[in-house]
């Protein structure tokens, strides 16, 4: 044990003394009774107004989510990809749209700490679209008890998984956020040994950064993908909850549309005992994504593995309209972390419930279908699956570990292709580095073009 | 009276130490330990669900109590000062002879940014897994993992324990079981 949940637990343990036998105040304990109160005079309010609506509009929706919770499946739903999203135009002709060369140096990296790529060519450069992604990439290992860093590089890579050096960046740790496929430049943040993280952006040609205001996310902190596949930020302190950053750097406060009263229609139209809601993603700007889990679950008491303990919605706060995407019982594992990838709807799926997942898929219908790619070996201990931004149907997403023992390994990313069923993997797990300096880390941003 | 109403009123008779203390963990003045309680029942209560039993309620709201320190620390523009200072007057002496109290681990967590400590409260006092915790504070898994990582290497630093992100990940044992503290 290393001592400090000891520590933990005897501090609560003094502080539960120092309390003795406090007891809340007689008029304070009436100040919460009444918000108490009032906070469901409100919902049954809400809830009054919404039926004449509900009543008209539910349709399909509901008569679905009450239908697939009592255990039966309905054959022919509306479907949520029944008309998948158009895959990426094919690329375009070079000497028509082929982009101005920057003045790379072409030069090649070679280190047994980075993955197999090649020099940058004005071709290469010319035939760059969106889809295209920028990663920043540097390994980190402990050596005895020392940490050790190899060469940081920036590649370009093409939806296939060809990468290509475009800037070797020596010194501080620098991760891409935002990029515009064919811009010169890219929102970053960087890392400073010992010193806090700020936002900046890259210069892809010089290597170096010119800071700017603003938060400065690292990979982690991707929370759902918006509307137009770009990775919106988990916020830090001080911050709003969520931060959309564009390829210039520049920083705006994001807020999911259609959150209003989300939650509250999914709790009514779910009809679960205990059943706990809270808007996830957006979905589109009439609706948003959200995730659910009943209490009885998530406080582990006497449950029935049979019953529905994890669920996805799509609601229509407006309308009053919900309908279930994805639902799974105590046996069938979980589904968390939800979000849009073009016309699809993924999320974390598989493994226990009260443990980490296993699986990434598309939900649809009251079905997970495994993003292509997924149980593929890609990487050896992945539990941890991100969102990192989607193009059309292709979606780009990573993979790594520590959701079950707090390991971290490199990420391993990929891009599947949610109407093809075809992925490519842009960066794999770093295979046959010296003996002793195997990486615990890897990749330390994606940012897919626009 | 409404279903919720006596599962309140037991609560508040109950457990109120035990949500008192939770909270003192976290904050820095008794009065905003109980500010924070007060949120934590009014949140926990305030949403439409059924409690099977005291202990189950008790659950809920001492992890609200966690949550809601997080909130309540945004809300506060000074509040990081007085986190940062919150140490240095209430660290024990021991520390410079490399013994670590649980006065010292206190004022280390209340040290902690928001959201580290939320983090790491929920890991190392509540025994949540990485993926619970996540749900609770409504963060994706790796951010969790990351802030996790983060306030061990403070807590280690400060208090001179070995703590690793993989140490506290018993509660999926627990929680099968049914246990509830």
């Amino acid at each position: 044990m290393n001592g400090l949940g000891e520590l933990f637990d005897d501090a609560e343990g003094r502080a539960t003394r120092d309390a003795g036998d406090a007891r809340l105040p007689a008029d304070e304990f009436g100040v919460v009774h009444t918000k108490v109160r009032k906070a469901h005079a409100r919902r049954s309010a809400l809830r009054a107004s919404l039926v004449a609506v509900a009543v008209v509009v539910l349709g399909a929706g509901v008569v679905y989510g009450a239908t697939w919770f009592g255990g039966t499946q309905v054959a022919d739903l509306p479907s949520l990809s029944a008309t998948p999203s158009e895959t990426p135009s094919p690329s375009p002709n070079p000497t028509e749209t082929g982009l101005a060369w920057p003045g790379f140096t072409g030069s090649l990296t070679v280190d047994p700490h980075l993955p197999s790529a090649s020099a940058i060519t004005r071709d290469v450069w010319a035939s760059v679209e969106p889809g295209w992604s920028l990663i920043s990439y540097r390994e980190a290992w402990v050596a005895g008890d020392r940490g050790e860093l190899g060469p940081l590089v920036v590649y370009l890579v093409s939806p296939e998984g060809d990468r290509y050096e475009l800037v070797n960046v020596p010194g501080e740790t620098v991760s891409v956020l935002a990029w515009e496929a064919g811009s010169a430049t890219a929102a970053v943040s960087v890392q400073p040994e010992g010193d806090p993280s700020y936002a900046g952006v890259l210069n892809l040609v010089t290597g170096e950064v010119t800071p700017v205001d603003g938060y400065a996310p690292y990979i982690w902190s991707v929370a759902f993908l918006d509307s137009e596949g770009s990775p919106v930020w988990t916020g830090n302190d001080g911050t709003s909850a969520y931060v959309a950053i564009a390829p210039d750097g520049t920083q705006a406060e994001y807020s999911i549309p259609a959150a209003e009263g989300a939650a509250e229609i999914a709790i009514d139209e779910l009809g679960l005992p205990g059943v706990d809601c809270a808007v996830a993603a957006p979905y589109d700007d009439e609706s948003s994504l959200v995730h659910c889990v009943t209490a009885d679950w998530a406080e582990g008491l006497e449950v029935d593995p049979a019953d529905i303990h994890f669920a996805v919605v799509r609601v229509w706060p407006a309308d009053a309209r919900a309908e279930l995407l994805y639902g799974v019982t105590g046996d069938e594992g979980r589904v968390s972390n939800p979000t849009r990838a073009g016309d699809y709807t993924v999320g974390s799926t598989g493994g226990a419930p009260n443990e980490c997942s296993t699986q990434y898929s598309v939900l649809a219908n009251g079905n997970a279908t495994a993003v292509p790619g997924v149980g593929s070996n890609l990487h050896p201990l992945g539990d941890i699956l991100l969102p990192l931004g989607s193009v059309g149907s292709v979606l780009t997403w990573g993979v790594t570990s520590g959701c079950t023992d707090g390991v971290a390994t490199p990420i391993v990313v990929v891009n599947s292709d949610l109407a093809s069923d075809e992925y490519a993997v842009l960066v794999p797990y770093p295979e046959g580095r010296p003996a002793g300096e195997e990486p615990n880390e890897s990749v330390t941003g994606v940012a897919v073009g626009r | 009276m409404t279903a919720w109403e006596p599962m309140l009123h037991a609560l508040v008779t109950e457990r109120y130490p035990r949500l008192l203390a939770r909270a003192r963990m976290l904050t820095v003045s008794k009065a905003e330990a109980e500010d924070l309680v007060q949120e934590a029942i009014v949140a926990t209560f305030a949403k439409p669900r059924r409690f099977a039993s005291l202990a189950q309620a008790e659950q809920y709201v001492r992890r609200a109590i966690v949550t809601h320190s997080m909130d309540a620390s945004r809300k506060a523009v000074l509040e990081r000062e007085r986190w940062d200072r919150a140490p240095v007057t209430t660290a024990s002496g021991d520390l410079a002879a490399g013994v670590a109290s649980s006065v010292d681990a206190v004022a280390a967590l209340r040290g902690l940014p928001p959201r580290v400590r939320a983090c790491v409260a929920l890991r190392y006092l509540e025994d949540l897994s990485i993926a619970e915790t996540a749900r609770q504070l409504d963060l994706t898994e790796g951010a969790v993992k990351r802030y996790v990582s983060d306030g061990l290497a403070v807590l280690n630093a400060r208090l001179g324990t070995e703590a690793s992100a993989g140490d506290s990940d018993h509660a999926v044992v627990d929680i099968r079981k049914g246990a509830v503290k």
